[in-house]
């Protein structure tokens, strides 16, 4: 990914158009500045979280969810998770949800996990998906991208835990 | 290869701390400082 | 003057200043992290370094300390490795006790219980681990060991793939596991750090015609390959035999055979490419886990975890788990497997059995502790 960015971008240069090289780099660290303090404070948040239990406490309240409330909980809680971080979402409530789904076809369930954890980048406050699409658009609020992201969200949600409960009829399918 | 490494994470902390000195909001300071901490420990391979 | 609602160059000089005094403060700290532990081999072991057999690693940070004990009397050759993950302290611990206890009457005994040096020098981000574990001896004195991370340091390879390559057989894996050592055998001569560690390790295999070979590792408790011995197929018999064994002595442990599909880890790799039969083993450690609560030294040590005891009422674990975990357990469930293994190995094949005697049992370990059984270090 890198190189295509880089490939992208010496192309760029090469487009007729004449430009400030340090203005624009300038410009350009600015925008994405914003976006790194809120990763540095994602990190510290989750190893705060780890470091006192509150990650144990979360993970264990969503697998002690009576059987028939796991799907539920799995949908919103893993997007909810994302509200801090989407990769945190898949790696502190995805493998445990994982491993309590054992017995399905696990490479199904585990993309159907990533899809729902997915979600987490339209959860705010971090909403990385919205700001970075606001910022593309040139909209200062975001929320108003993330409105139109709550129907398909949704439909996301549903299709991944209905991915999770037919795994192992698509897998006869698939395989 | 970790020369080259070294040196983009030495290009973008000459950046960050250009947009740093040039902000005119305090806050928006501290967040670049937030970014400047993990930068630095990165350019001297030390985290 | 600084205005909290105003930036100035001021501020930003202020603001900077304090970074750079931050990053000398945690700079420090991360940096004496990359100390070695200090280790008291028995009379009897010489100390070597990994390079001795494969020189590509040295001058390198995977370059680690290789001891070994040869008895002069004919017999076979074992090794004994922790430290792949060095997130995985029981295992560290069981070949340092190893190291500091044995006493080879028969055969000859490697011991490396820093597998991967680099890994030992720093912790994962977002883990919240303790850096460092204590344990008091007899004496009164304390030691400590490094609580590392299960990954080479990124500082000393850098940049992982978006997805890594097993060299020796095409398997696709998430990039991350480029520095995990335990996805790298056989390894690769002049490939990355860490698979040039896994080459050395090879190497060291087949110049010392290696009969026995642990790797020594720990697992989270929900992970189902927990209390686990993972055999190839030339260990199976012996495995079989051993596990029989321990579950008569009242040792709960699992037989797994190594999955042919699953590339790059001990089990498979030294088992292929070898003569060895490699044996690995994971104990239960609560504080590598995803369920765990507060992370600090005291999970590590004890395993007492109040999400643990939920998760088990729940029945999601993979371990017997009541309210805790300790270290001398983990650390006398390897300790207690490794002599029943020497053992069963003098049963089933006497010519390539080793003797080993010094070294604590099982319950030795469970009543008196791992510390009781470390050697004070001089000069300390």
């Amino acid at each position: 990914m890198p190189l295509s960015f880089l490939i992208a971008s010496a192309v760029g240069i090469f487009s007729g158009v004449k430009w400030n090289i340090p203005e624009t780099v300038t410009e350009a660290i600015n925008d994405a500045l914003p976006v790194m303090g809120i990763l540095m404070g994602v990190g510290m948040f989750i190893q705060i979280m780890t470091l006192i239990g509150v990650r144990g406490f979360v993970v264990v309240s969503a697998l002690a969810l009576p059987a028939w409330l796991l799907y539920v909980g799995i949908a919103t809680s893993m997007p909810l998770f994302g509200a801090v971080s989407a990769f945190g979402s898949a790696s502190v409530l995805g493998v445990p949800f994982l491993l309590a789904l054992l017995g399905r076809n696990e490479i199904l369930v585990g993309s159907a996990l990533s899809l729902i954890a997915g979600l987490g980048d339209l959860m705010p406050p971090t909403a990385l998906a919205g700001i970075f699409a606001a910022q593309v658009v040139g909209e200062k609020n975001y929320f108003r991208v993330l409105r139109f992201c709550v129907v398909p969200g949704l439909l996301t949600a549903v299709w991944g835990i209905a991915v999770i409960l037919g795994a192992q009829y698509i897998a006869g399918i698939l395989y | 290869m970790t020369i080259v490494y070294r040196a983009i994470a030495l290009f973008i902390l000459v950046f960050v701390l250009r947009c740093m000195f040039r902000e005119k909001d305090f806050w928006k300071q501290v967040t670049a400082t937030m970014v400047v901490i993990p930068l630095v420990l990165r350019i001297l391979l030390i985290k | 003057m600084l205005s909290f609602n105003k930036g100035t160059r001021a501020s930003a000089a202020f603001l900077l200043a304090f970074a750079l005094v931050l990053a000398a403060f945690t700079g420090k700290n991360f940096l004496e992290m990359r100390l070695p532990d200090r280790v008291v081999p028995a009379p009897g072991f010489t100390s070597h370094m990994l390079s001795e057999w494969f020189p590509n690693i040295s001058g390198t940070p995977v370059d680690t300390p290789v001891f070994t004990q040869d008895s002069g009397v004919p017999g076979g050759s074992v090794l004994i490795m922790g430290g792949t993950h060095p997130n995985e302290p029981a295992a560290t611990m069981t070949a340092v006790i190893f190291l500091e206890r044995a006493n080879v009457s028969r055969g000859k005994l490697f011991v490396i219980p820093f597998a991967n040096m680099s890994a030992f020098g720093h912790n994962s981000p977002q883990e919240a681990s303790p850096q460092r574990i204590h344990f008091t001896l007899p004496d009164g004195s304390v030691r400590s060991f490094r609580y590392g991370s299960r990954a080479t340091n990124p500082v000393h390879q850098w940049p992982n793939p978006d997805i890594y390559i097993h060299e020796a057989s095409g398997q696709q894996l998430s990039g991350s596991e480029m520095a995990n050592l335990n996805r790298a055998h056989p390894g690769v001569e002049d490939g990355p750090l860490t698979q040039r560690l896994a080459r050395g390790l090879l190497e060291l295999l087949l110049r010392e015609e290696i009969d026995l070979a642990f790797d020594l590792h720990e697992a989270s408790p929900e992970y189902p390959v927990v209390n686990a011995i993972v055999a190839h197929e030339k260990s199976m018999m012996l495995a079989a035999m051993v596990t029989m064994e321990l579950e008569a002595r009242g040792v709960p442990i699992r037989l797994e055979p190594s999955p042919k599909n699953l590339r790059g880890l001990t089990h498979r790799e030294w088992g292929d490419a070898t003569a060895t039969m490699p044996i690995l083993m994971e104990t239960g450690n609560p504080s590598q886990g995803r369920l765990r609560g507060r992370t600090d030294e005291d999970l590590v040590m004890t395993g007492q975890d109040k999400f643990y005891a939920k998760a088990a009422e729940l029945g999601r674990l993979f371990i017997p788990y009541v309210t805790d975990q300790p270290m001398d357990l983990r650390v006398a469930r390897h300790t207690g497997s490794i002599l029943t293994f020497l053992e069963t190995l003098e049963f089933l094949d006497p010519e390539i059995a080793i003797t080993v005697e010094g070294v604590p049992s099982y319950g030795e370990i469970l009543e008196e502790g791992v510390g009781a059984f470390l050697s004070p270090v001089p000069d300390q």
